[in-house]
């Protein structure tokens, strides 16, 4: 009979495991913090989602080191490579590779030039100057194609070259790298980084900083996975010694892993059934819900030890299963936030915790030893004390109310260390990096339409700027002008014959009668009838990305450009715009709002939850029990929100979730304490509460010590809670012998 | 831009390679007096240039300025048409037509070298130039032949070798030969101080 329950336990086990691969297979993980948005309410907030992890800027690696001399050899050697765009905004050295490409081929598409005799005049005498100073083969043939040097002025304004280096205050010199691929691809961020590492290990460079968004994803899931595999692995052992010391029995701890483990497998399946791909923050926060599961299995072990695994599992089925419906509850609150991240996390989080209510009361019991001894005890009950649970719940919810913040700001949500985003920001400021914070958005139904509208908007910018109204804009243009403006520079390119007459004419003046202009005179004919550009004409080109940064394809015929502004913005900006489709984007304000937004909703959420909790407790139980139940995990609730806003000062998204796994222990908790019965299964309610308490107050605390601002926060956001929630509910019940149920 | 940087480079080189001297025996022969004055020394020149792109030869003709004072070198270009270089300290500029660059030369370490070698040369200072080239000195005090040849590989893809002509202690031509078949020779019109 043993045996062949093993035999069950093990092809549950098989089963599970290989619904687990095969889900996992099919699932996809992704990174995109959008996915933990909620839809935006806002045009700036469009924007904000639309353009997350791709603001201007944001695959940058910066490179620092005091070594002046070796960072220009490390700059030549990842000028070669194919990972970056470009390297220390530099115009590539083999001037031939600037002659391919969209760019050069539309040269007198997208720039003006002066055909007439005196603008060729003018061109062909400075060229004559500068081939007098040397004239290297590489200029020669670029001055046969292109004269006037339009091709090359377009590269030096797109790419803005600095004629000086760039130096920190304190004297670290600094090499930018763009990265073809975008900063959350943290497959080629590495290889761009390791690239880096490498080159300059060879180099001798023994102060190197990289720094960019990039860096940092790369550096931190390094520093992530090694931080939270240790933490985990120590809380682990914790968490089993404390289970070896409340039960004693090796055998009862190894048991006690199954319903997470049912758990997780069961959150894969209908994840993987239900949304296919799964963002990488649902695993995590998802794992840590799932962290009362572990609950589940104690509250057996606890009441098994003085009758048998069954009788015990019908002892506690009612409390056990109303505690996980209550839960449960909470937590599709949570997917219903508005974000599909979101409704991954809810998803993952309630079927974990049914499927581990599940297990514990139906699989367990199979498993543990058959007790012949049945525990004579007398009828028992507990009274529950609502003058200190009150009393807390009043006080830490006015307390709560009036002093605690929340924290709006997305970037506190970063793990990067505050440090690295500062000297990070430092780096920026040398580099003149763009502004991320504001950025002007057009919209039209078509492409022309917003490169127009774009154009009109560029105008009044300039005018801006020009009366130091702005530090400066960039926007697409350079790369996609207007078609009305690419057609007029058309029509300006003069007749084959006429230009061979002017530019005849010009040589002779200039002594450059050794030059060779047949290429330039067999662009401008073939420009004259060639495609004009278009965002379409770059795609699948290096210049690709540069594109993207400008213009993008919102979905639904929406066509979007964006115009980067330089430093602050004139609070009358949008009354400037009057007349067009722009407006401002501010950013920051967009992302505070988004996060404000998402909050609201998510405690919306929580609050309807609240009422099927209630209602749920009070169908299950009494009513002066359940009404004691939701006020103690409510008061826990709130006390341990509040000691978190007095600890870290505001409150954020990762102490929200601490703070709902508190409310799903502390529930759990009350219900056991309060549960009536004999005064041996009430002892055993306590033995189990207290080593619930217990294995998670360790577990916790140990990953709250970490560096890492998200662990740390979740860590002592469920510590405190849990210490507090145990004392609560200890402290405001009392055993009552031979009392009335 | 680093076309116009690269040019500006060689063209340092070329000036550099002007005020250089050479003797029939030894480097220290041909080098000049190591106190200067402290007025500007202004020598016109002549200049023609091959290269495989070119249909025929261009020419030019200008003038080549040093002003012992600032330590700034410039070469002026005056036919066929105006275009001006000037180094002075770590930084280069170039004027001509409308475009009008300034470089910090701190980026461009390599070029550096050679101003730092021209004023090891205008103080007499021999060790830094056979430090940094490898030297071939040959004919007599009355027509010597001074070869250069970069000893650095960064050097090299800038130059391929100089050959110095002169005599006594005034340079009279120099040749300058880059990668890809381009040449560069410099004839001085009228006599050095």
């Amino acid at each position: 009979m043993s045996q062949l329950r093993w035999v069950l336990a093990a092809s549950l086990l098989a089963i599970l495991s290989i619904l687990t691969v095969v889900s996992i297979g099919r699932i996809q993980f992704v990174y995109d913090l959008a996915a933990f948005l909620p839809p935006p309410s806002s045009s700036d907030q469009r924007v904000l989602i639309e353009r997350l992890g791709q603001t201007p800027g944001s695959n940058y690696l910066i490179v620092g080191s005091s070594n002046q001399a070796a960072l220009e050899r490390l700059s030549e050697a990842l000028s070669q490579s194919s990972l970056f765009t470009r390297v220390s905004s530099d115009v590539p050295d083999d001037l031939t590779a600037l002659q391919q490409g969209v760019a050069y081929d539309a040269r007198f598409l997208l720039n003006d030039m002066d055909w007439t005799q005196s603008g060729l005049d003018r061109a062909l005498a400075a060229r004559a100057g500068e081939l007098a100073l040397f004239a290297d083969t590489d200029l020669i043939r670029w001055v046969g194609a292109d004269p006037a040097l339009v091709g090359l002025a377009w590269w030096e304004q797109q790419f803005d070259a600095p004629d000086v280096p760039w130096v920190t205050e304190d004297g670290t010199f600094l090499l930018l790298a763009e990265t073809v691929h975008p900063a959350f691809d943290l497959a080629s961020q590495q290889q761009a980084v390791d690239q880096i590492v490498d080159h300059s290990l060879r180099i001798g460079i023994d102060d190197l900083e990289i720094s960019g968004v990039g860096a940092f994803g790369v550096q931190l899931r390094q520093t992530i996975e090694a931080e939270a595999t240790f933490r985990s692995v120590v809380a682990s052992m914790a968490l089993v010694a404390v289970l070896f010391f409340a039960y004693r029995r090796w055998k009862l701890v190894i048991l006690a892993a199954l319903p997470l483990l049912c758990a997780s497998a069961a959150g894969f399946v209908v994840l993987g059934f239900v949304y296919g791909e799964v963002h990488g923050i649902t695993l995590a926060f998802g794992f840590t819900l799932l962290g009362v599961t572990i609950d589940f299995p104690l509250h057996l072990f606890s009441h098994s030890r003085r009758q048998a695994a069954g009788l015990a599992s019908r002892t506690i089925r009612s409390t056990m299963l109303l505690g996980a419906a209550s839960t449960t509850v909470a937590y599709l609150a949570i997917a219903m936030g508005g974000a599909p991240g979101l409704g991954q996390l809810g998803l993952f989080a309630a079927t974990g915790i049914i499927v581990a209510a599940l297990t514990s009361l139906f699989i367990l019991p199979a498993l543990l030893d058959e007790k012949a001894e049945v525990a004579r005890s007398s009828a028992e009950s507990v009274s529950m004390r609502f003058g200190l649970v009150v009393v807390v719940l009043v006080v830490a919810v006015t307390a709560l109310f009036a002093s605690a913040q929340w924290n709006n700001d997305l970037s506190t949500l970063s793990p990067v260390p505050k440090q690295a985003l500062e000297r990070d920001q430092a780096f920026r400021e040398v580099l003149g990096a763009p502004s991320v914070r504001y950025l002007i958005a057009v919209e039209g139904h078509s492409e022309q339409v917003t490169v127009e509208e774009t154009a009109l908007v560029a105008d009044r910018l300039r005018e801006l700027v020009e009366h130091g109204g702005l530090a400066g804009f960039r926007s697409g243009l350079g790369l996609v002008p207007p078609i009305a403006e690419q057609r007029r520079r058309q029509q300006q390119i003069p007749t084959e014959s006429s230009l061979r007459h002017r530019l005849a004419a010009a040589a002779k003046e200039n002594g450059l009668t050794a030059m060779q202009f047949e290429p330039f005179i067999a662009q401008a004919v073939a420009t004259k009838s060639m495609p004009l550009v278009t965002v379409s004409s770059y795609v699948s080109t290096p210049l690709e990305g540069m594109v993207e940064q400008f213009f993008y394809h919102g979905g639904d015929d929406r066509f979007v450009s964006l115009t980067h502004l330089t430093g602050e913005v004139p609070a009358d900006l949008n009354h400037l715009l009057d007349g067009t489709s722009a407006q401002v984007v501010d950013l920051k304000s967009a992302s505070e709002g988004l996060v404000a937004d998402y909050r609201r909703q998510l405690l919306m959420m929580l609050g309807g939850s609240l009422v099927l909790i209630a209602v749920l407790l009070l169908v299950g139980t009494s009513a002066f029990r359940g009404i004691w139940v939701l006020s103690t995990t409510l008061a826990t609730m709130s006390v341990t929100a509040l000691a978190l806003s007095g600890l870290y000062g505001a409150l954020n998204l990762y102490h929200l979730i601490g703070v709902l796994l508190i409310g799903g222990l502390a529930l759990d908790y009350a219900l056991f304490l309060s549960r009536p019965g004999t005064s041996a299964t009430i002892a055993d309610s306590r033995h189990a509460v207290a080593a619930c308490a217990a294995s998670t107050f360790v577990a916790f605390s140990i990953l709250g010590l970490s560096e890492i601002p998200a662990l740390q926060h979740l860590g002592s956001a469920v510590a405190v809670g849990v210490s507090f929630g145990f004392a609560l509910a200890r402290l405001s019940i009392r055993p009552l012998v031979g009392g009335r149920r | 831009m680093k076309a116009l940087r690269r040019m500006l480079a060689l063209s340092a080189i070329a000036i550099w390679s002007t005020l250089a001297t050479a003797s029939d025996l030894a480097l220290s022969d041909v080098l000049p007096d190591s106190v200067l004055g402290q007025e500007a020394q202004e020598i016109a020149f002549d200049e023609t240039q091959s290269s495989p792109a070119l249909a025929v030869d261009l020419r030019s003709s200008g003038t080549l300025i040093y002003q012992p004072a600032t330590g700034a070198l410039t070469k002026r270009i005056d036919n066929p048409a105006p275009a001006e270089l000037v180094v002075e300290g770590d930084t280069m500029r170039m004027v001509s037509g409308e475009r009008s660059r300034t470089i910090s030369l701190r980026k461009r370490p390599e070029v550096q070298v050679f101003f730092d070698s021209l004023r090891a040369l205008l103080t007499g200072d021999e060790e830094t130039l056979q430090r940094l080239f490898s030297v071939e000195v040959s004919g007599t005090r009355s027509s010597w032949t001074v070869q250069l040849t970069p000893s650095h590989e960064r050097l090299r893809r800038l130059v391929s070798s100089l050959v110095i002509l002169g005599n006594e202690r005034k340079i009279s031509s120099i040749k300058t030969s880059h990668g890809k078949g381009e040449t560069r020779l410099m004839i001085f019109t009228e006599p050095q101080s």
